[in-house]
């Protein structure tokens, strides 16, 4: 063990990332890395590669446990209520961390940077608008809005659920545009698709890995990426920032551990982390899952909470969204 | 079941089912109440519960009337008090003590109090039970499917 | 010919010898874990999921049709040699394969359930091989409103799962599409009949509902009279079908098959209909619908060969459009995905190896399931000479502990052991519980597709009728109504003739 540890304390101190490390005598026994949903999802995926190249590094098991139920909600629950040693550690996605909580109400079991200490942002899952062709006649952004503005209240945009990032993108479009349509929530966005490629539903904000295999078959066509810039996957496809400023809606995962961690631990994690989102061979697996991998600061990954929170909340007061 | 006494039908099986059925109603009926309702174009959260909550109700009521006035609907027989007591027990136990106990002593506990509840076994055929039962949930879960929950929990450290 | 070439590359791939073995293992671990009582199909895949993830792309589909054959399998086992369903499928399997248990006709009924989910895999996988395209296209016909008017159908369909009192079922039904819209409201976000607890805003998990109302209520029950039980199931019987049997199984089995391979390729549920539907045709059609419910093996034969062929076919839409029609398959998709594979319409076409492969594999997963289960069938029924105050204690600590790894959540232990009080005041009350499960099951279904009709239709209903296929389900729905109701009617004027 005490090999591994200065081992992997040596390749750090090789990498230029952390030098103080040494410090911290850091896991001593197995971490749990929770996923507040069940195997196979997005979050998992880069959970068990991350806890797969962390064990390496830090020559202790790394575990996923994924804890499903509520939403999510139960999984970062309980890792809140965990001691704060750096053993139990949280990957989150947007929903999770800037979300819920202002939707949820007061009752709501955590606040994310009172409960929650931010180790590091890992990805940008880009959400991309869609439409049906066959239902739409539009094929860019401005005619979209034109259109949209013809023809009030006539589209309807499905979404993963009322409050997902889909279903807020579609929100945060409407309101910065000065457009209405009619929001179609589903349980998820697999049961939203097959309604989005009969017509049934005639738009979507949804992730790329879900939609782009029926954008290149023509079934749908993509008109703009929801991220502030064009995305890696199609350098030809512009973001719809360009037409309508300012405008950002993308679902994002990062670690957090419970607040009151030690610096030391979240330091080493935060730098362990960093250097595994910037191998090549990470960049690559994650790039093929239409995932854009990130690599953040504690202090980044707090301020992206902070803003995103900020938005969704002027969203959801706007929109009227929070249940009475 | 013969008897057309009224008290009887009162507490047939049929007649105390239209009851729970009504009062079931009436439960989710009130906490639909607080959701909103919406039209039927945006129909609110409490619009299809409360519709069949209605339902639930009116239907417990027919049974329970049938029940009362034909007076035949079957007696209930006496409740198994022992066994529902200490096989739910087991349940919770291992509920609320997994994470604090950990695999094998929940695994243990409910053993012991579930083969308490039949009183047919003695307090050795208990203990070997629950040492089988354990070692057998040890070596499947936790060390054939790594299920991520600990042997010995974190109550004893 | 195309067909053939596609299957000989797909048999090549699957019949590959460490692709056969992985086949195999899949199917053994499967079922050895699907058959501890308590853990069905998701929890088991849920479990044996993370194994398939160090394996090649083509190998870990393989593996993981194997396990959920055997899973499944090994969930009807339970749900026949101790009325314990690991899933919703297996309600059904329960109701008649139970009482044929009780007759000490266990093995015919494992038997039966194997052999009749075998011919249905074999069939289906030809189907599917044939007509994946256009069946795919076919589930895209079914929109918010045509599901609407199929869950409205399926309600209709579930009352025949009573044998009791119809009005009882009724109710059980409605209480079931009420506990099944506990949680949070998809529309709305606001949370429902949860009393505050966050755990419980995704809802009642089925296997935490199913174990307590089965499982813990059945175990009280059956403390009521002290190891009567265990006599009952004492005489084995044979384990082999008798001709007679054989002849009885062989239409239900056919039209089993019809109905799972149809159903399964809606996405928003189809595959959970087709067991029911089956039982409920199987019913109606019987000589003697009064054997049903006390052990006709009309109703194990259909239900379990028209689950096998749903959940076969609940493969197409997963393959072709990426849509995932239950739990399991979910789960499936996801582990596609950790090996970069996205399912979609290029599937077919870009990983034609892995495609055909899957499919024969599950062909060979239903062989496997067959050479290795009609084996086991003797040890499987052995099991239950074991006398019950043994057994019983086993059943609780393997149904707590996949109750809890479905979520890896304690908050479903402590439903499920609510749930189990329940379960046994319904016992008391003479009320059957098959209705209430489906009910749970539809409930949130029925409820979601009817707000979205009326969202997309701008809240004008008569729309319902101007969808001619969803104006079609509906008249069906009318017409089985009067149907399921009528004999009814007849039989309570024969009392009131009597009198």
């Amino acid at each position: 063990m005490k090999l591994a540890s200065l081992a992997a304390a040596g390749l750090s101190f090789a990498l230029g990332t952390a030098p103080v490390l040494a410090d911290t005598a850091y896991p001593t026994k197995a971490v749990t890395i929770v996923v507040p949903f069940s195997a196979g999802g997005t979050a998992d995926i880069i959970a068990r590669m991350a806890a797969e190249n962390l064990q390496k590094k830090l020559g202790q098991p790394f575990v996923v446990e994924n804890i499903g139920g509520g939403g999510g909600v139960s999984g970062v629950e309980k890792v809140t209520k965990s001691a704060p040693d750096g053993y139990t550690l949280v990957l989150a996605s947007t929903s999770n961390l800037a979300v819920h909580p202002t939707l949820y109400g007061e009752k709501f079991p955590y606040q994310t940077l009172r409960d929650l200490k931010p180790i590091g942002q890992v990805s940008v899952v880009p959400n991309v608008l869609v439409i049906n062709p066959d239902k739409i006649p539009a094929r860019t952004v401005p005619d979209l809005i034109a259109y949209l503005k013809a023809n009030p209240d006539k589209v309807s945009f499905g979404s993963a659920g009322t409050g997902t990032t889909q279903h807020l993108a579609g929100e945060l479009f409407m309101q910065k545009t000065g457009t209405q349509m009619v929001h179609i929530p589903y349980k998820g966005s697999s049961a939203m698709l097959p309604d989005l490629l009969s017509g049934n539903v005639e738009l979507a904000f949804d992730n790329v890995p879900l939609l782009l295999p029926h954008v290149k078959s023509g079934k749908l066509v993509a008109l703009a990426v929801a991220t502030p810039e064009r995305e890696k996957f199609d350098k030809n496809l512009p973001a719809v920032a360009e037409f309508v400023p300012g405008f950002e809606a993308t679902a994002w995962h990062g670690f957090l551990a419970p607040a009151g961690t030690p610096d030391a631990v979240t330091d080493k994690l935060s730098a362990e982390i960093q250097a595994f989102m910037q191998q090549p061979e990470t960049i690559k697996k994650l790039e093929e899952l239409g995932i854009t991998p990130v690599s953040s600061t504690p202090a980044q990954f707090t301020d992206l909470i902070k803003s995103m929170t900020v938005q969704w909340k002027e969203v959801i007061e706007k929109g009227n969204i929070k249940p009475q | 079941m013969n008897g057309k006494s009224p008290l009887k039908a009162l507490v047939s099986q049929d007649a105390l089912s239209g009851l729970m059925f009504m009062a079931v109603a009436g439960g989710f009926a009130l906490l639909a109440k607080e959701l909103s309702l919406g039209t039927a174009l945006r129909m609110g959260a409490g619009y299809f519960p409360l519709a069949l909550s209605g339902l639930l109700g009116l239907i417990g009521f027919a049974i329970f009337v049938r029940a009362v006035l034909s007076g035949c609907g079957g007696a209930v027989t006496p409740f198994a008090w022992r066994g529902l007591i200490l096989v739910v027990a087991s349940v919770l136990v291992f509920g609320f003590g997994l994470n604090g106990l950990g695999l094998g002593p929940a695994v243990a506990i409910s053993a012991l109090l579930a083969t308490m509840a039949s009183g047919q076994v003695g307090w050795r055929g208990s203990l070997v039970l629950s040492a089988v039962l354990v070692v057998f949930t040890w070596l499947v879960f936790i060390l054939g499917l790594g299920l991520p929950i600990p042997l010995i929990g974190t109550w004893f450290s | 010919m195309d067909l053939f070439s596609n299957l000989a590359l797909g048999f090549a791939t699957s019949l590959s010898v460490h692709n056969l073995a992985y086949c195999f293992v899949g199917a053994l671990f499967g079922t050895l874990i699907g058959v501890l009582p308590g853990l069905g199909p998701v929890a088991t895949i849920a479990m044996l999921l993370p194994i398939t993830f160090g394996l090649e792309p083509v190998s870990a589909l393989i593996m993981l049709a194997g396990i959920y054959y055997g899973a499944q399998y090994g969930g009807s086992t339970t749900a026949i040699l101790i009325n314990l369903p690991g899933e919703s499928t297996s309600v059904v399997t329960a109701i008649d394969g139970y009482q044929m248990a009780r007759k000490g006709k266990a093995g015919t009924a494992l038997a039966t359930a194997a052999l009749g989910s075998f011919f249905a895999g074999t069939i289906t996988t030809v189907f599917i091989a044939l007509f994946a395209p256009p069946l795919a296209r076919l589930a895209l016909e079914f929109g918010p409103p045509e599901y609407f008017a199929l869950m409205v159908l399926g309600l209709i369909a579930s009352i025949t799962l009573a044998s009791g009192s119809l009005m009882k079922a009724l109710a059980m039904i409605l209480l079931g599409l009420l506990l099944g819209l506990i949680g949070r409201d998809i529309y709305t976000t606001e949370a429902r009949f949860t009393f505050g607890l966050e755990n419980l805003s995704d809802g009642l998990q089925f296997v935490a509902l199913a174990m307590g109302i089965y499982g813990v209520g059945e175990i009280v029950r059956n403390l009521e009279t002290p190891e009567q039980r265990s006599v009952a199931v004492a005489k084995v019987g044979g384990l082999i079908l008798t001709r007679e049997e054989f002849r009885r199984i062989i239409a239900p089995v056919l039209r089993g098959t019809g109905i799972g391979s149809i159903l399964g390729i809606l996405p928003g549920g189809g595959a959970l209909l087709s067991s029911f539907a089956s039982y409920a045709v199987e019913k109606k059609l019987a000589r003697d619908p009064g054997e049903f419910g006390k052990g006709a093996i009309e109703g194990v034969a259909g239900p379990e060969s028209a689950n096998n062929a749903g959940a076969q076919s609940s493969f197409i839409p997963m393959l072709t459009l990426g849509i995932p029609s239950n739990p399991v398959m979910a789960l499936m998709v996801g582990a596609l995905i950790i090996h970069g594979i996205t399912p979609g319409p290029a599937f077919v076409a870009e990983k034609p190896q892995l495609f055909w492969g899957l499919i024969a594999s599950m062909w060979v997963g239903n062989l496997m399931l067959v050479v290795l289960n009609l084996p086991l069938i003797g040890i499987w029924v052995r099991l239950l000479t074991v006398p019950y105050r043994y057994l019983f204690p086993a059943i609780i600590v393997f149904s707590a502990i996949g109750v809890f790894s479905v979520n890896n959540n304690v908050a479903d232990v402590l439903v499920m052991a609510g749930m189990g009080v329940f379960g046994y005041v319904l016992y008391k009350l003479n009320c059957e519980p098959a209705p209430l499960l489906l009910g749970f099951i539809l409930g949130p279904m029925l409820e979601e597709n009817l707000r979205r009709s009326m969202l997309l239709f701008r809240g004008d209903a008569l729309q319902f009728f101007e969808r001619p296929l969803t104006a079609t389900l509906l008249g069906i729905a009318a017409v089985s109504l009067i149907v399921v109701l009528l004999p009814n009617v007849s039989r309570k004027r024969e009392v009131v003739f009597k009198e």
